[in-house]
């Protein structure tokens, strides 16, 4: 019943008064949720999977000059491509190791996603909505609108794609040391004095505000406007007052946000937060964003820099889950649902500058606890053009089978998000030349 | 809004009187001559005391306080207390000795007396009084009683609430000028109205008005028409969104030339510099460090700004029209668009004829784009020979052409669909709001064909389509080599013909039922420029443009969309809402004739709509439930956004809400989207209820602001804005120290608030007061200090000690070096408002954090 037909039938049923205020929003009734969480990581800017999840230690023209060049300077000094048990090969860059070795057994890498396109925005438009064109929503929007109506934090967003379609909000955690200021607003984090006020001053206050807003209600000679925001505010104060759950997970140290070199290192807390929130069962998504990918010059050392905080970034979240796991007794590690992707990839090759601009063709990395049954899916050739699939998703030799496209990797992101059959009108996705759904 | 030419005065109970102060009105009638102590009273006499100087800005329970119960007490109250003389010789001016309850005997003697409580003291006008003359009429006791006459008896401070006379809404009961000068102050000039604007807005509808359309002016009225604008047309999506400008403008085909030109140089020489930095091994002293660090700044500076340029150029063109008072019509009818030097040095180049600096993001002029090229190889005046390409106002701004496409089958029929919405107050999906034939959809090829159910709508919205002829989907000018924007597959077919601008199977291009004129049928404009700019003469020609600027500014000033007509009959509610929806068009149709009338002036239309009841009503003299429903988004109680409540905290408490390293106020940064701001991409819709993270932003708000603010204000020297009438030693155990707390609250309420409300003064007090015993009686396990850096706790109370007027001469700043405990000058001198052994500070804090975190002051 929409709210004015209830008052339609509560007027017709005398329970509404005829004067005052006309209605009140029912408080905020959160109801935990404890399915499983889709945390999307945002490589930010293209990152270079070459040196990565799809490694490339060969030799290739240089388009811009002509020359015969290796894809990647690692390979040129010699290293060699490492392989994990479960078939996942990565390149000896950066802390790949650290990240394939310790978590290898989580992830399903699919290579060879065609983006389709150079441009920044078009690119993350595609690969996180499944669509070129605008208005389709980012897989977490998605998920957070099935199973998270009513959670006042069900989608957590620091920035990245993050189009809602109208089906449910986000909250944008441009700082993430904001939530926490949010939590418990009387709190002041610093050293010494820890609050605002007292807890006996701030009762008066609060004892206060309740005559203030009950003397505001019983008024006639007042506009309805103003009773009805005043009615907001009561019943916001009790759905701020469940933001308070949030301080029985939240940690007393926090994730620092400077790496060990003194750089900029927000992503730690951008996890833990929304990792906490997941705990108290206000979220069933979360954007994480990485931002340095761009490395159109000096690829190599900036290239390193944005990859080893992003995998800081995984290595934390493992970590932190199981922690909380123990701490707490949260699965966090059973229900986490995580995938990693951006915009595209760069060029299998340098620049002038030493850096590598964009290339159409990326990957992405599924990762849960209990693993998958393929570890790799999607090929691409030694100078990383995408190779197609067939239908039982075997890579085909150049120019048969069907390239990778981000609808292709929505309709296997929407299946394991488990909204596939319930947006599938309204969001489209024509997969029927290759279904990947089955990896899941 | 009808105005009332009528001078109009209130008493102190909102009933229309006249007043003597206002020389249009007729005089008061006297009270009927009366001796109650056996004096009597000439005919024709002069009251004495002579027209008081008014000072509206206090409050009438300030003035009673400050200035009529001292002449009282010093000069009446021997007598006229109960059980004095007057009360045994009969007079009925007997008022309590206390002073809180004295306010209200000493009104209603006035009320029922008048200029008789002048008269009596001064016996003047040949009045006898049994205490002799107390004090001349001339006098400055003479001229505080004149004074209180004035205010209690011709409520010539009103702050009372006012009928509508609108019909169909005169059951609604507004705020009074004062209240709607302070409400429009906050919002449109972002500070407390002065007293002058106060008294002159007294006077008259007309003087309200007048004071009104004088605070359209300046920075933030500026900001406000701008962010109001963009509420609706969400360019700025490509400054505060996902995409930046110059990539949506450039899309695939890089068809504005030189539009990266200025960005990459400024980044070439960054980069340039950057390397002959990292040569002298980054001396951050050198000389091509520092000019490296230089050049950075530029290059972000020139990239922030070019995208902000693009975004925000049709606000920028409606703040232009605006602030020089130029008719609103040219907002589509502007052969120009809006130019600074970040996107004129990349898109005209020519035009401008007087010197400009390059990095002045203020300077906007009309320019005209230039640097074009209507193919790879081909400019704009090779391809066309038009030197720049037509403007028509915003129709043909390349950012809302890019922020609403078409594409090769919506043929610009949704940039049809919102120049009708925005300009003309039209919602087309709304004309026909019935079920369609699944049988017709699927077999009707063309909407435009007459007969079919589509008809109905796309005969309004396809001729309109068609005058966009000239834009391709993604905004190009004449895509295809300078000839058209139709796309190939239309033109390979067999519905072209050489010299086509519009598809031959659409209807004619044109404008409710007048074809655009062309040189041949569906061929290219007659007369004009361009197809756009002949559509905005006929929409400015249109009576719907005067309604729809009113609808296209209704969110902006009232803080919601128009009511919809209700459709469905049968709903028990139904008469309600179509007597509120009638009440409301037949508003806009008046304020539309008069912005007729003054040729078009934006601010005429906002200040007729700032004076009517949508903006000032208060209450509803009804008791019909459905009535009550129907206005439940009337007047105040409006949430604010998070600009204008980051605007309302700096007018009315003078206070900055932010961190040192930041650009903007906080509730601009990091609470932004918390508080419910918009990026006009993904986020475009306001919010309009408070939820839970907002109300954390507003007790996150509140907390941080209180303690700063209170030992700003307190500190030694620091002028008082909120806190004014009190001190670090003022007493509330001493009925003195009540009555200036008391006074401050009024003061408090007035400006956070907007009211005066007795009931809520006492709750207040009662709240400081509360606060106040709980910390005495906390004795010793308390700070003598505002925040204790020693030997803390988790009880301790946290206060920050920026100084918020680092330019007032006073420094704000602990200073514990040197201090002498045993004196308290000494501790004063070092550590100011800090120290207050006796606990007068904290119960402020408490008092300003409830005040701050209250419905009426997050709502206007």
């Amino acid at each position: 019943m929409q709210r004015r037909e209830l008052l339609k039938a509560m007027v017709a049923a005398g329970l509404m008064p005829a004067s005052g205020l006309l209605s009140k929003p029912a408080s905020a009734n959160v109801v935990r949720y404890d399915g499983p969480i889709y945390f999307t990581f945002f490589a930010e800017g293209g990152w270079d999977v070459t040196s990565l999840c799809d490694p490339k230690d060969g030799q290739i023209v240089n388009q811009e000059s002509g020359e015969t060049v290796y894809i990647n300077h690692w390979a040129e000094n010699g290293n060699s491509i490492q392989t994990i048990s479960n078939g996942i090969q990565y390149a000896p860059f950066a802390n790949n190791a650290d990240l394939f070795t310790n978590h290898g057994s989580k992830m399903m890498v699919v290579n060879g996603i065609d983006a389709q396109t150079n441009a920044h925005s078009a690119g993350v438009r595609h690969v996180f909505s499944g669509r070129f064109a605008d208005g389709y929503p980012a897989i977490t929007a998605l998920a957070a609108a099935k199973h998270g109506a009513g959670l006042p934090l069900a989608f957590l967003s620091n920035g990245g794609y993050r189009e809602t379609a109208g089906l449910t909000n986000f909250t944008l955690m441009q700082d993430p040391n904001t939530l926490g200021n949010l939590i418990n607003p009387n709190s002041h984090s610093t050293w010494g004095a820890s609050q605002f006020h007292r807890q006996d001053q701030m009762d008066l206050i609060k004892a206060a505000r309740t005559e203030r807003v009950t003397r505001l209600q019983a008024r006639n000679q007042i506009a309805s406007r103003l009773q009805n925001s005043a009615a907001f505010l009561e019943s916001s104060a009790a759905g701020r007052d469940q933001l308070v759950s949030l301080n029985d997970y939240m940690p007393e140290t926090l994730e620092p946000q400077v790496d060990s070199e003194g750089n900029w290192h927000p992503i730690l807390r951008q996890v833990q937060l929304a990792l906490v929130s997941a705990a108290a069962g206000l979220t069933v998504s979360a954007d994480i964003v990485q931002w340095g990918f761009d490395t159109h010059d000096t690829h190599d050392e900036n290239q390193t820099q944005a990859m080893n905080q992003l995998i800081d970034g995984v290595n934390t979240l493992w970590r932190l889950a199981s922690e909380m796991d123990t701490q707490y007794g949260t699965d966090l590690t059973g229900r986490l649902r995580v995938v990693i992707a951006s915009d595209f990839g760069r060029t299998p090759w340098y620049n002038d500058g030493n850096g590598k601009d964009h290339w159409p063709i990326g990957s992405a990395i599924f990762m849960q606890n209990s693993g998958f049954f393929d570890s790799v899916v999607g090929a691409t050739t030694s100078t990383h053009d995408a190779l197609g699939l067939n239908g039982n998703l075997e890579a085909q030799s150049e120019n048969s089978g069907t390239i990778i496209e981000p609808r292709h990797f929505h309709g296997l992101l929407r299946q394991w998000a488990d909204v596939y059959d319930d947006y599938q009108t309204s969001f489209p996705l024509d997969i029927s030349d290759l279904d990947l759904r089955a990896l899941i | 809004m009808r105005i009332n030419l009528k001078p109009v005065c209130y008493n102190w109970f909102g009933v229309i009187v006249i007043s003597f102060l206002i020389s249009a009105c007729q005089a008061p009638a006297e009270p009927e001559s009366k001796d109650d102590s056996g004096d009597s009273q000439s005919e024709n006499g002069d009251t004495g005391g002579g027209q008081p100087e008014l000072n509206c800005s206090q409050t009438n329970v300030d003035f009673f306080s400050q200035s009529l119960w001292p002449v009282l007490s010093e000069n009446c109250s021997g007598c006229h207390i109960p059980g004095g003389q007057a009360e045994s010789l009969g007079s009925e001016f007997i008022y309590s000795a206390n002073e809180n309850n004295a306010l209200a005997d000493v009104t209603a003697y006035i009320e029922a007396n008048g200029s008789l409580f002048i008269s009596k003291p001064t016996q003047s006008n040949n009045v006898s009084h049994g205490g002799g003359q107390v004090f001349s009429a001339s006098s400055s006791e003479g001229s505080t009683l004149s004074e209180a006459v004035a205010r209690f008896s011709e409520a010539a401070c009103a702050n009372d609430s006012e009928p509508s006379e609108e019909a169909g809404l005169d059951d609604v009961v507004m705020i009074s000028p004062s209240r709607t000068l302070r409400k429009s102050s906050i919002l449109l000039q972002g500070e407390m109205p002065d007293q002058e604007s106060i008294n002159s807005a007294l006077q008259s509808d007309q003087a309200l008005k007048t004071e009104l359309i004088e605070m359209m002016e300046g920075e933030i009225f500026e900001q406000w028409l701008m962010n109001s604008a963009n509420d609706h047309l969400l360019t700025r999506k490509y400054f505060t969104g996902q995409t930046e400008a110059q990539e949506a403008l450039s899309g695939e085909t890089y068809r504005y030339i030189d539009i990266y030109d200025r960005t990459q140089d400024a980044f070439d020489a960054s980069t340039d510099a950057n390397l002959a930095c990292d040569a002298v091994g980054n001396d951050d002293a050198h000389a091509d460090c520092i000019l490296a660090s230089e050049l950075a700044d530029v290059a972000a500076t020139t990239y922030r700004q070019t995208q902000k340029a693009i975004a925000e150029e049709p606000l920028e063109l409606i703040r232009y029209v605006v602030t020089n008072d130029r008719p609103y019509t040219e907002i589509l009818t502007a052969d120009y668009m809006m130019m600074n030097p970040f996107t004129y040095e990349v898109m005209d180049g020519q035009t401008w004829t007087t010197t400009y600096d390059p990095m002045d993001d203020s300077d906007w002029r009309p320019g005209h784009i230039r640097s074009y090229r209507v193919s790879w190889n081909t400019t704009l005046q090779d391809g066309t020979g038009k030197e720049f390409i037509p403007s028509a106002g915003i129709l043909s701004s390349p950012v809302f052409l890019v922020r609403y496409p078409s594409t090769d089958t919506n043929r610009n029929r949704a940039r049809a669909r919102w120049a009708y919405y925005f300009f003309l107050g039209t919602d087309i999906e709304r004309l026909a709001v019935r079920a369609m034939d699944p049988e017709e959809l699927k077999n009707v090829s063309n909407p435009g064909d007459e007969g079919t159910s589509c008809f109905g709508c796309h005969s309004v919205m396809d001729p309109v389509a068609g005058a966009f002829q000239s834009f391709g989907n993604a905004g190009e000018y004449l895509v295809r080599d300078g000839l058209d924007s139709l796309p190939q597959t239309h033109v390979d077919s067999t519905d072209y013909q050489n010299g086509d601008q519009w598809y031959r199977t659409q209807l004619h291009p044109g404008f409710n039922g007048t074809d655009l004129p062309v040189v041949s049928s569906f061929g290219a404009v007659n007369g004009y420029g361009d197809g756009l700019q002949w559509l905005a003469q006929q929409m400015v020609a249109d009576p719907r443009f005067a309604t729809g600027t009113a609808k296209f500014w209704f969110k902006g000033v009232f803080g919601r969309e128009p009511l919809i007509q209700p459709t469905a009959i049968n709903d028990p509610d139904y008469q309600a809402l179509l007597d509120a929806y009638t009440a409301e068009q037949a508003l806009i149709d008046d304020w539309a004739q008069s912005f007729i009338e003054s040729n078009f002036d934006l601010k005429e239309l906002l200040a007729e709509m700032m004076l009517s009841p949508l903006y000032r009503g208060e209450s509803i003299l009804s008791t019909d439930t459905f009535r009550l429903q129907a206005l439940k988004e009337l007047g105040i109680g409006r949430l604010l956004t998070p600009e204008q409540l980051d605007r309302k905290l700096v007018a009315t408490a003078e206070f900055d809400w932010r961190v040192p390293w930041q650009d903007d106020n906080q509730l601009l940064e990091n609470y932004y989207m918390f508080y419910g701001g918009i990026d006009s991409d993904g986020i475009t819709e306001r919010a309009n209820e408070l939820n839970a993270m907002m109300l954390s932003v507003a007790e996150r708000m509140a907390n941080e602001v209180s303690c700063e603010l209170v030992i700003n204000e307190f500190w030694p020297g620091v002028e008082k804005v909120l806190f004014e009438g009190v001190t670090i030693s003022t007493d509330p155990n001493t009925s003195a120290g009540e009555s200036a707390i008391r006074s401050t609250i009024r003061n408090m309420m007035w400006r956070l608030w907007g009211v005066e409300d007795s009931s809520e003064e006492t709750a207040i007090w009662n709240l400081y007061k509360a606060l106040y015993d709980q910390r005495i009686a906390l004795g010793d396990e308390i700070s003598d200090t505002l925040y204790a850096d020693e030997d803390v706790d988790a009880d301790d109370e946290f206060c920050s000690f920026n100084d918020q007027r680092p330019d007032d001469g006073i420094t704000v700043e602990l200073n514990w070096s040197g201090i002498d405990w045993s004196d308290e000058t000494s501790i004063r001198n070092g550590i100011g408002s800090n120290y207050n052994p006796e606990q007068t500070l904290r119960p402020w804090i408490g008092v300003l954090t409830y005040m701050l975190t209250d419905i009426q002051f997050l709502t206007e």
